[in-house]
């Protein structure tokens, strides 16, 4: 009759790609459909991801946030794509140390156009998508984007401007929090907490809502790039546009 | 009636007893959702173009007077250098317009056994585009020398030649020197420095934060016409004594140090013969039609042509600009060893693009090759006249005089000397008799300057019997050589 309400908790555990983009909006839209879900509290440990996989779970979760308030804990890290994911929501809680930010885009440009003699096509840009150079300027666009929504999620409490932000800097919990990027450091309990007295509910349960909403086991996606030996590099496998952070190797910066 | 009704109130009173217990239990009020969530507005945002800029062609005036030029441009590939000829063609095509050759200096001796030091002999200038192999010090030395003698050095370096993706994706562990190392020991004589870094603005940019709009220029016929130009991912350049050419503003940040304003992406030399340039992108197509790029390309074209190059003893065999017309003295016969160390020497000049011309009568444009003893010869004295030689003959104590040598005695020695006049460059050879002329002859393709004593226009080589000056060859030089040649 009178259900008891639930925190839904939904979970980021890996990059941002086609499943797990997937699975959280799976999740995203079973949290909307039940009533007994009050509020919903992200729990990320991710280095962001693809763009559009990124776009599209950050765009459901603006459709949930109509009914339902949405809490953010950056429980490990919370960079790029997944910090474009926390922005969207009401209110983001990080770790001390969770490295949060990373405000940016990233792409590994297309061939310069070629012809072959085996393989033949109607234009020039049929094999290749796109100009090199339109190519980096869509990069910009898609920054542009990112910072607006950063500029909206945070509003008056962002301490810095674009010319600081759009850097691309990684920044620690407590550090983001000083410049407005998190609001409070915290505990995924301190979240729920949180995101319980903004739906206004007490003695509520909390729900993984992987299984609830009919999802599998996680499996393991090969998003990134193996070494020979089998071991998993920071780089994506395919080229293509990216909001995700890739920590330096060998003293290189992207 | 009204026990029914008791009853019903009751029912409802029960069944509402725990509705609102759970309420009360389980909620502190009602959630009020935003009205909307502002969202970026993915529509509105355009990408920004590529802000292209008509291009300039020469005046038909200009054109013909260029294509005059019998210069040699000198690109290194010799270095591990990490870019395409193909990426230059703009700039390469500014100076095919300006009747430039272009050369390129091959690291495979086998292909090029002339070599940067050969090369420099007769090039105008000479362009090094990220070499990530390091210059030898005796190609700096040569290098220093082409620049003091007028030659002009371009030094291009470009930070995304720095690092392979291979090595940014930490797959590959080969490390391949650097580019910054190699140039910057070219550019240490010029007071002329790359730093580590590049160049970004994140306030005012062409499309990308590391596409920089430059808008202060010194001034300098290298930025003659511009006003703004664009540079795609630069170092910047360091000079002490030197002019910074190019300089970003406020926002033009330095990645080593995340901090602007004065930073220079082009710098040139103190004695103005050196040019460092900290991108190479803006010469490729499309990015050469941006802002003023086209105009910085042509005046780089400029920049590469505008030495005067004198001709110089230390440039031998490569003293000719054109072609060449042997001229030799009636008192000498051609014989087959002359023209065995004629034929050496042509092919020498041919590798310049240099031709060597036998004709009976001189030719009035063609540069000269004299050959000559020191008995006077009417056929040759007018050409000899502006070297200022007096000749063992004309001398009353039989000495032979070269200007800046003194008085010598002519048996077993050499001469060679070069004059340049009205644009014809002359080039003598003298000697005692035939076969001395042969021997000095036989050594026009061997760098004089080793064992011969060279001042200026005027080299003395021993030939015949012992061959090359030791300590103990005793000569009367003029007190001003002896201090110039301790030095």
């Amino acid at each position: 009759m009178i259900p008891r309400p639930a925190v839904g908790l939904i979970y980021l555990r890996d990059a941002l790609h086609a499943f797990s983009s997937a699975d959280m909006i799976a999740q995203i839209q079973y949290a909307r459909e039940q009533p007994e879900v009050r509020a919903v509290v992200l729990v990320i440990d991710s280095p962001g991801g693809t763009v559009i996989d990124t776009e599209a779970v950050y765009l459901e979760l603006a459709k949930l946030r109509e009914q339902k308030p949405v809490v953010t804990m950056a429980q490990g890290m919370a960079t790029s794509g997944a910090y474009y994911l926390s922005v969207g929501t009401d209110y983001i809680f990080a770790g001390p140390s969770s490295p949060v930010g990373n405000v940016g885009v990233l792409s590994q440009l297309p061939p310069a156009p070629s012809v072959f003699e085996d393989i033949v096509s109607t234009g020039p840009y049929k094999l290749f998508g796109s100009a090199r150079d339109t190519d980096l300027r869509r990069l910009e666009a898609i920054k542009q984007a990112f910072y607006q929504a950063v500029s909206l999620g945070r509003g008056d409490a962002l301490q810095i401007g674009p010319e600081t932000l759009l850097r691309g800097e990684v920044w620690l919990g407590g550090e983001a929090q000083q410049l407005g990027l998190v609001d409070e450091l915290g505990s995924v309990s301190q979240a729920i907490e949180h995101a319980a007295e903004r739906a206004k509910i007490a003695n509520y349960r909390t729900v993984n809502l992987r299984e609830p909403a009919g999802l599998s086991p996680e499996i393991l996606f090969p998003f990134f790039m193996e070494t020979t030996e089998g071991g998993l590099t920071p780089y994506p496998r395919q080229p293509g546009m990216y909001l995700l952070w890739i920590p330096p190797t060998n003293g290189a910066q992207p | 009636m009204k026990r029914w009704a008791i009853l019903i109130l009751v029912g409802i009173a029960l069944l509402l007893i725990p509705i609102v217990g759970r309420t009360l239990w389980f909620y502190r009020g009602a959630y009020r959702a935003p009205e909307t969530v502002p969202l970026p507005a993915f529509s509105e945002i355009t990408i920004p173009e590529l802000p292209l800029h008509g291009e300039i062609s020469l005046s038909a005036e200009q054109a013909e007077q260029n294509s005059a030029s019998k210069r040699v441009v000198l690109i290194d590939t010799a270095h591990s250098n990490r870019f395409d000829v193909s990426e230059l063609e703009t700039l390469t095509r500014a100076l095919a317009s300006r009747g430039v050759t272009i050369q390129l200096l091959d690291s495979n001796a086998s292909f090029d056994p002339i070599g940067l030091e050969g090369r420099l002999k007769f090039a105008s200038a000479y362009i090094v585009i990220s070499p990530f192999e390091s210059f030898t010090a005796s190609e700096v030395d040569a290098v220093r020398r082409f620049v003091e003698r007028d030659g002009r050095l371009l030094a291009i370096l470009d930070p995304t030649r720095s690092s392979s993706d291979a090595e940014l994706f930490g797959l590959s562990d080969f490390s391949t020197g650097s580019d910054i190392t190699a140039a910057n020991q070219l550019l240490e004589p010029f007071d002329l420095a790359f730093s580590d870094d590049y160049l970004y603005d994140l306030v005012e940019n062409e499309g990308n934060f590391r596409n920089v709009f430059l808008e202060n220029f010194s001034e300098n016929p290298l930025t003659d016409g511009l006003e703004t130009v664009t540079m795609y991912a630069a170092r910047s350049v360091y000079t002490e004594a030197g002019t910074p050419l190019i300089l970003g503003g406020e926002t033009v940040f330095s990645s080593i140090s995340d901090m602007g304003g004065g930073l220079s992406v082009a710098a040139m030399s103190p004695n103005m013969g050196a040019l460092a340039l900290g991108d190479l992108t803006f010469f490729q197509p499309p990015y050469d039609g941006v802002t003023d790029n086209h105009q910085l390309i042509e005046n780089v074209a400029d920049f590469l042509i505008s030495g005067e190059r004198k001709p110089a003893l230390e440039d031998l065999p490569y003293v000719f600009d054109g072609p060449v017309a042997v001229i030799q003295s009636g008192d000498f016969s051609l014989q087959a060893e002359t023209l065995t160390a004629l034929g050496a020497t042509k092919s020498t000049l041919n590798a310049a693009g240099i031709e060597l011309i036998f004709a009976e009568d001189p030719l009035p444009d063609a540069d000269r090759f004299v050959l000559g003893l020191f008995d006077p010869d009417p056929d040759i004295t007018e050409y000899l006249a502006p070297l200022e030689i007096t000749l063992p003959s004309n001398d009353p104590d039989g000495l032979l005089h070269v200007p800046g040598f003194g008085a010598l005695n002519p048996a077993g020695i050499g001469v060679v000397a070069v004059s340049h006049e009205e644009g014809q460059t002359t080039l003598a050879l003298l000697a005692e008799d035939e076969e001395k002329l042969v021997s000095l002859l036989e050594r026009m393709s061997l760098d004089l300057v080793e064992d011969c004593l060279v001042q200026g226009a005027y080299g003395l080589c021993t030939v015949g019997d012992g061959e090359g000056f030791n300590s103990s060859d005793e000569f009367e030089f003029d007190l001003e050589f002896e201090e110039a040649f301790s030095d």
